[in-house]
């Protein structure tokens, strides 16, 4: 619980400070719209990756992809 | 000449009408996983030692985009699995209750093939926003499933700011076992998760984000056929709580770098109600060598504690929580991998053609390594 409310926390400070950011015009972002910039490149690709760490690892979520279902060993 | 006018202005009309339906992309993508470790786990072994968790797995996917008029984009994926001893290959269709142990049990060495129909709808409610109707179907041999979720996408001050809410939901039905392999009768679990991620523009070469992701199992969450290694040298079954919370919050950067390349970097914690704490950071640095030609490299580090029940050498006669399973052991695990990823733009009707190909190796302390290969191939129109 206590994680949950340092998240709600951080997620509230950055949009409430993201109104102080500049705001960067469409015409000046052509490096930010280059696929080398996504977090993740290919969405088959993520997903072979989420698949394989949640089903071995205690850690999943947090990347804004849904959790599976499965077992609690994951 | 009215008559012909009509006409002319209902082809003109036909003509500048949007397509009603129109692919956007098409990408295939097969994995090979090579999995070696033993786990307490595991019976498949010596009697009184860890036992063997090796085992392969294929993995097909496919996924068609396309754009339904002018509001909506609909997309269809389907991942499939087929693995050697990840689950019992034991039909419950036909079969006496008595039958054969499930092969996880036996010998290990048989296959599974698991394969999901994921179809996720995005309607454009306008410039800033999407909503996202996800429904999924999962099914293997004594395993069934159906996911179904929401989502909003907002964009904000000239989309410097991207708010992402989703809510799923996931039902499984499953066979349980006895550890001798024994079918006793049908189960169920409930997963729900809760994810927010906000995007930021920082700089015209810096973005990121931050996620949260909240989910809450219910159920029956053991698999029921994996197994605990007494102190007497025999073994029982595993025994988990039938609910838990789960939290993780992780944060992500990316920097464009001037010499035609990208450096991006993240961090997660994770903690549960199980006493489950980890701690995950990723490096990715990917490099332009020429026209549409990238190299990538990458290195992940993941530290987590053990849930508060796990042994390795559980009572006989102990009541209470108890499980021996390796991943939810106290371990170490490094992931260093690398890859080609080749974009031909504008070739004939296609867009862009994409060519991956990547390879990575995960290790960790606790006596699991597994190879990976993947490519990839993809057509935007």
């Amino acid at each position: 619980m206590g994680l949950a409310l340092l998240a709600a926390a951080v997620v509230a400070g950055v949009v409430g400070g993201s109104g102080a950011c500049v705001v960067v015009p469409q015409n000046r972002r052509k490096h930010l719209a280059d696929p080398m910039m996504r977090f993740e490149e290919d969405a088959l690709d993520a997903h072979r990756r989420q698949k394989f760490y949640t089903t071995r690892e205690a850690a999943a979520g947090g990347d804004g992809m849904p959790a599976g279902g499965g077992c609690g060993c994951q | 000449m009215s008559v012909t006018l009509a006409l002319l202005a209902a082809v003109v009309a036909q003509a500048a009408a949007p397509p009603p339906y129109q692919i956007e992309s098409m990408r295939v993508r097969f994995t090979h996983f090579d999995q070696r470790g033993r786990g307490y786990q595991s019976a498949a072994g010596p009697a009184g030692t860890p036992g063997s968790e090796q085992l392969t797995v294929e993995q097909p996917q496919a996924e068609v985009v396309a754009r339904i008029g002018e509001r909506v984009t609909e997309r269809v994926w389907i991942p499939m699995d087929v693995v050697t001893a990840a689950s019992p290959d034991h039909s419950r269709y036909n079969r006496p209750i008595t039958d054969d142990p499930p092969d996880a049990i036996s010998t290990a060495s048989r296959r599974n093939v698991a394969g999901t129909f994921d179809a996720l709808t995005t309607y454009h409610v306008d410039r800033d926003t999407d909503l996202g109707f996800r429904t999924a179907f999962h099914i293997e041999e004594p395993f069934e499933s159906w996911a179904f979720g929401l989502g909003v996408t907002r964009s904000m001050a000239e989309e410097n700011t991207v708010l992402d809410a989703n809510v799923y939901q996931v039902l499984d039905w499953f066979d349980r076992f006895k550890i001798d392999g024994m079918r006793q009768a049908r189960s169920n679990r409930s997963t729900t998760n809760l994810n927010l991620t906000l995007t930021q523009v920082l700089s015209p070469t810096t973005v990121a984000a931050v996620s949260y992701g909240g989910t809450l199992q219910l159920g029956t969450l053991a698999n029921t056929w994996s197994t605990v290694l007494l102190s007497d040298g025999a073994r029982g079954e595993e025994r988990l709580p039938r609910e838990r919370w789960r939290h993780a919050l992780a944060a992500r950067l990316a920097q464009w770098l001037p010499w035609e390349g990208a450096l991006k970097v993240s961090y997660r914690i994770y903690v549960d109600d199980w006493s489950a704490l980890a701690n995950t950071g990723e490096v990715t640095l990917v490099q332009r060598l020429f026209a549409g030609l990238r190299l990538r490299a990458s290195y992940r580090a993941h530290h987590q504690s053990a849930v508060r029940f796990f042994t390795k050498a559980a009572a006989p006669d102990g009541a209470g929580y108890r499980t021996g399973d390796s991943d939810l052991a106290r371990f170490t695990a490094q992931t260093v991998g690398g890859g080609l990823t080749w974009d031909l733009s504008r070739a004939g009707v296609v867009s862009d053609v994409h060519v991956d190909l990547g390879y990575e190796r995960y290790f960790r302390t606790n006596d699991l390594t597994v190879d990976i290969a993947t490519c990839g191939f993809g057509l935007l129109f």
